[in-house]
């Protein structure tokens, strides 16, 4: 029997098959759950992994992690509330399409590419993974430095509103990503003594407050009414996702290749892939007018590509045991536990155990279909209960999940102030999902920039100097100044 | 509520200045050229970037007036508002005595009161979601909810 | 009939109750486990298997809680402001003896009630595997020669790893400037970073580097210890390859806030080293490379003060103290 039999059979055993159900279904009901992510799921099932047999142990984080990242959509389709940071990216689309009454639409598609991305980050491991982990160990922070930069170019495409004020925005959260004591320097920023600040701005409370506590707010001042729009019920998935299917295949595509990409990079994971995905589809768009309105083609994208980028980062935890996001770190962990320990040699005398990793991505993927759709309907029978009622609820669900991730009130405290910070900046007119954006990358692109200046003794052409970080770099440098370059020409034929 | 765009680029700017006045204070690593100011200072330059343009911008467009009062316009809902926010605030100072369970009602039944649930409903609804989001989150995920009244009874 | 029965039971009830803390020996409640580190680093899985191993001696649940942020004070501050019932205890790790040399906290071992240390892992020396570099004295003469020129890297500005190295070079009569620290995330970015070429030198445990040794990537050439490691027997100690006397290493240990009460350590530590001792947690220990180190109660305060004076004095000397 070659390795691969061996590695398939070592999953097809009742026992196995059922720890992945379970842990899938644990780990949509933790996606779910808005303040806890994905990564507090894998970290929920380690003491548990500690009495398995490894095959089974793995199967148990992988099937949990995939499905928690799908599940982080369902709360930020029906209640503007991210699951996880993954789905802050399109969280306002997805929003936007349950108040056009088309919530099971936008679940339906979440459930459908999230499963595809998974699927298709798969194969890349599966055929590619030596070759790519190579690669992405290349990446200095010089390239890390450009990276982060065009993510950041990302604010220009996403907001909606006045650019003005989507910068306006974007700088407020690279700010708010300046506090506390977790910067290259080592020193108190903005702390005003307090223990607390010193952790920073945790950017899931900040989340939980910017989306969901803003739209509470918003709700209770309008009295809650329900909304008159009906939520028209998915009939057939299978007719709506095949017209979908048909018509968003290159959006899809792109997302599973942006996904995977970033995913690979060990200093970016399944949140910045949406980002990125999202800017790409509304950047490259024939209607990009549609996008914010309740359109369901960037939710494809990001959505594809936020799955993708989970399977993706196990190219480098796997060849070289350095994780490709705070999910593999984990799974490093257990995979030493278990006796499969991560590295080139893994592949090459334990074959059939990479194998059965392989057939577990596959089956759990698949899995994320029936499993999805039964999320779905129990989620869109929420949108059933009174506003009135559902409001007050919501907001004690951001309390528990802003408290859960940090296990202190600070977490509450940060949810209250970005709750009003939110909501205000609406009222303005002023875009919030950059300022998520400007949090979430903010410590990366100081990191970078810093290390980088000490490596290179303070020289700025150092981020010219390797050859993957010019290319990057010429690419950021045009995706910035391409948009200027084309107001300047118009102004001047104007003039 | 809503301030015009000329406020709003006032605040902008005097964020930016004293911003850029804390970062100044900040030491830099020893021997190293770019340290903890770089960025707080790069950050500050762009928030006055932006004031000093939505400031001009504001100047040149249509005079509007310097507060606008649109949701708060509304009969009750400044209250509303202001009610919401002191729950979040009860809830952080009372949960640790009262333990979750019976604050979490407490502030659900305000708030279900407050948008005109009839109090039967709202008593129900209040006891049971916070009991299940107990059980969800203290005993299944292991969240150390704090304790107090009604949960040692469990 | 029935309210006698209702007040009956009331008044059962609420005996009961009055009397219950009395009877019940502690643990009676599930017991919190605070880590001042982030969920799937080392740190954690040692503390996920603590917990898991007290909770079947003591019958109650352990449950593994992340304070996370601010390089260890937050976490650390939580465990010494819990109230001292045993029903919060904490995961320790060698950052106490540091951060307040550093001005960032007033906590130091002196603010907890110590219960046991479990583990340690010695700082070790690695450079890219194909660096020209046999010994670790290479390294030094190479570092003397051209100041400034080596970069390192493996945690924070300021950190344990940083510290290793700048105190080896001080041992070494070397000054510590003349290797720039280069911040990073943990270790794990660090070496990442030097598998990538951008510093030259990584200082961080042997487990922390194991996979991307294992890979060929990478090679150890000194632990900073006074023994040879289990892990890589083959990787000599500081002292036989330059003769330095500077050993160093990261530690972990559990603790509870001061003024823990008698009866509650009386059931810990016991019950912490029977968990030491188990296979369970000894087979942890080597499938993950990391190394044991037991001290129970005051030894493991002594133990505490004692790696507390001898940081300070290190971090003075190299000027990362205030």
């Amino acid at each position: 029997m070659g390795a691969v039999e061996a590695g398939i059979a070592m999953v097809m055993r009742f026992d196995v098959i059922l720890t992945i159900l379970a842990a899938a279904a644990f780990g949509i009901v933790v996606g779910a759950i808005p303040g806890l992510t994905a990564t507090m799921a894998i970290a929920l099932l380690v003491p548990i992994t500690f009495f398995m047999e490894p095959i089974p142990a793995v199967g148990a984080m992988i099937a949990c992690s995939a499905m928690a990242i799908f599940a982080g959509d369902i709360p930020s389709t029906l209640m503007r509330m991210p699951g996880t940071p993954a789905s802050a990216a399109y969280t306002d689309e997805c929003y936007a399409m349950t108040r056009k009454g088309e919530a099971e639409v936008a679940l339906g598609a979440n459930v459908l590419f999230s499963a595809l991305g998974g699927l298709f980050g798969t194969a890349v491991l599966i055929v590619a993974a030596p070759l790519l982990a190579e690669v992405a160990l290349g990446f200095s922070s010089f390239e890390y430095f450009w990276l982060a930069l065009l993510g950041l170019s990302c604010a220009i495409f996403i907001g909606t509103g006045a650019p003005l004020k989507g910068l306006l925005s974007l700088l407020l959260g690279l700010f708010f990503a300046t506090i506390g004591l977790d910067n290259p320097a080592g020193i108190p920023r903005f702390t005003f003594g307090n223990a607390e600040l010193l952790s920073g701005v945790d950017f899931i409370p900040a989340m939980i407050g910017l989306f969901a506590v803003s739209e509470v707010l918003r709700a209770m001042a309008s009295g809650a009414p329900d909304w008159e729009m009906r939520q028209t019920a998915m009939r057939n998935p299978l007719k709506g996702w095949g017209r979908m299917f048909v018509t968003y295949w290159p959006q899809q595509l792109r997302g599973n290749i942006t996904g995977t990409a970033i995913g690979i990079l060990p200093g970016a994971g399944a949140d910045i892939a949406a980002w990125v995905s999202y800017a790409m589809s509304r950047k490259f768009s024939k209607t990009p007018e549609k996008f914010g309105t309740g359109h369901v083609e960037g939710i494809i994208e990001s959505t594809s590509s936020n799955n993708a980028a989970l399977a993706g980062a196990w190219v480098p935890a796997l060849v070289f045991g350095i994780p490709g996001d705070s999910i593999t770190a984990i799974v490093i962990g257990v995979l030493y536990l278990k006796g499969l320990n991560p590295g080139p040699t893994l592949f090459l005398n334990n074959p059939q155990a990479i194998y059965a990793v392989f057939t577990i991505f596959i089956l759990a993927n698949l899995a994320m279909i029936p499993l999805g759709l039964a999320a779905l309907k129990a989620g869109t029978a929420l949108l059933r209960v009174p506003r009135k009622l559902m409001m007050p609820i919501i907001l004690v669900f951001c309390i528990v999940g802003a408290y859960a991730v940090n296990n202190s009130v600070y977490g509450v405290v940060l949810m209250l102030g970005f709750g009003v910070l939110g909501f205000l900046m609406e009222e303005h007119g002023v875009p919030i999902a950059p300022c998520v954006l400007g949090i979430v990358l903010g410590k990366l692109l100081e990191e970078a920039f810093v290390t980088s200046m000490i490596k290179a003794d303070g020289q700025l052409l150092a981020f010219f100097e390797r050859p993957m970080a010019a290319g990057l770099g010429v690419l950021t440098l045009l995706v910035l100044c391409l948009p200027l370059l084309g107001r300047l020409r118009r102004a001047l034929r104007s003039a | 509520m809503r301030v015009n765009d000329l406020v709003l680029a006032v605040l902008v700017l005097a964020g930016a200045c004293v911003l850029a006045g804390a970062a100044w204070t900040l030491p830099p690593i020893p021997g190293q050229h770019y340290g903890a100011a770089v960025f707080p200072l790069a950050i500050a330059g762009g928030l006055f970037l932006c004031g000093v343009v939505l400031g001009l911008g504001a100047l040149r467009g249509a005079r509007v007036p310097f507060v606008t009062r649109t949701w708060a316009a509304e009969p009750g809902a400044a209250w509303r508002v202001a009610a919401t926010l002191s729950a979040i605030i009860f809830y952080m100072l009372a949960a640790p005595s009262l333990g979750f369970i019976a604050t979490s009602a407490l502030v659900l039944l305000g708030l279900f009161l407050l948008l005109g649930v009839r109090l039967p409903v709202a008593a129900a609804a209040a006891g049971i979601a916070s009991l299940c989001v107990f059980y969800a989150f203290a005993h299944l995920l292991r969240v150390p909810l704090p304790h107090g009244l009604v949960e040692g009874w469990l | 009939m029935k309210r006698l029965l209702v007040a009956a039971a009331g008044l059962a009830l609420s005996v009961c109750l009055s009397f219950a803390p009395a009877i019940a020996a502690y643990p009676e409640r599930p017991i919190t486990l605070i880590v001042p580190w982030g969920a799937g680093g080392g740190t954690d899985s040692v503390a996920r298997m603590i917990a898991s191993l007290l909770e079947r001696d003591l019958g109650q649940p352990v449950a593994v809680v992340n304070r996370t942020g601010g390089q260890g004070v937050v976490g650390h501050q939580a465990i010494a402001d819990a109230t001292p019932d045993g029903y919060t205890i904490g995961l320790l790790t060698v950052e106490i003896a540091m951060m307040h040399w550093q001005g960032l906290t007033k906590l130091d071992p002196a603010s907890y009630t110590p219960l046991a240390l479990v583990n340690e892992d010695p700082a070790g020396l690695q450079v890219r595997a194909d660096a020209p570099y046999k010994t670790a004295k290479d390294v030094i003469d190479d570092v003397t020669k051209s100041p400034g020129k080596y970069k390192a890297s493996g945690t924070a500005q300021g950190g344990i790893w940083h510290l290793a190295l700048a105190g080896m070079l001080t041992s070494l009569k070397v000054q510590p400037t003349a290797v720039p620290w280069v911040p990073s995330n943990g270790a794990a970015p660090g070496l990442q970073d030097l598998v990538a070429g951008g510093v030259q030198i990584v200082t961080c445990s042997l487990p922390e580097a194991r996979a991307l040794i294992e890979a060929g990537r990478v090679k150890s050439l000194a632990v900073m210890a006074t023994e040879r490691s289990k892990l890589m027997p083959d990787v000599p100690t500081l002292k036989e390859a330059t003769g330095s006397d500077w050993t160093i290493g990261a530690w972990r240990g559990v603790a509870g806030p001061k003024g823990l009460p008698k009866e509650v350590t009386d059931r810990l530590i016991p019950a912490l080293k029977k968990a030491y001792d188990s296979k369970a947690y000894q087979d942890f220990l080597s499938s993950r490379g990391f190394g044991g180190r037991w001290a129970e109660g005051a030894a493991f305060g002594a133990f505490m003060t004692e790696a507390d004076a001898s940081l300070g004095k290190v971090m003075k000397e190299v000027g990362l103290a205030k």
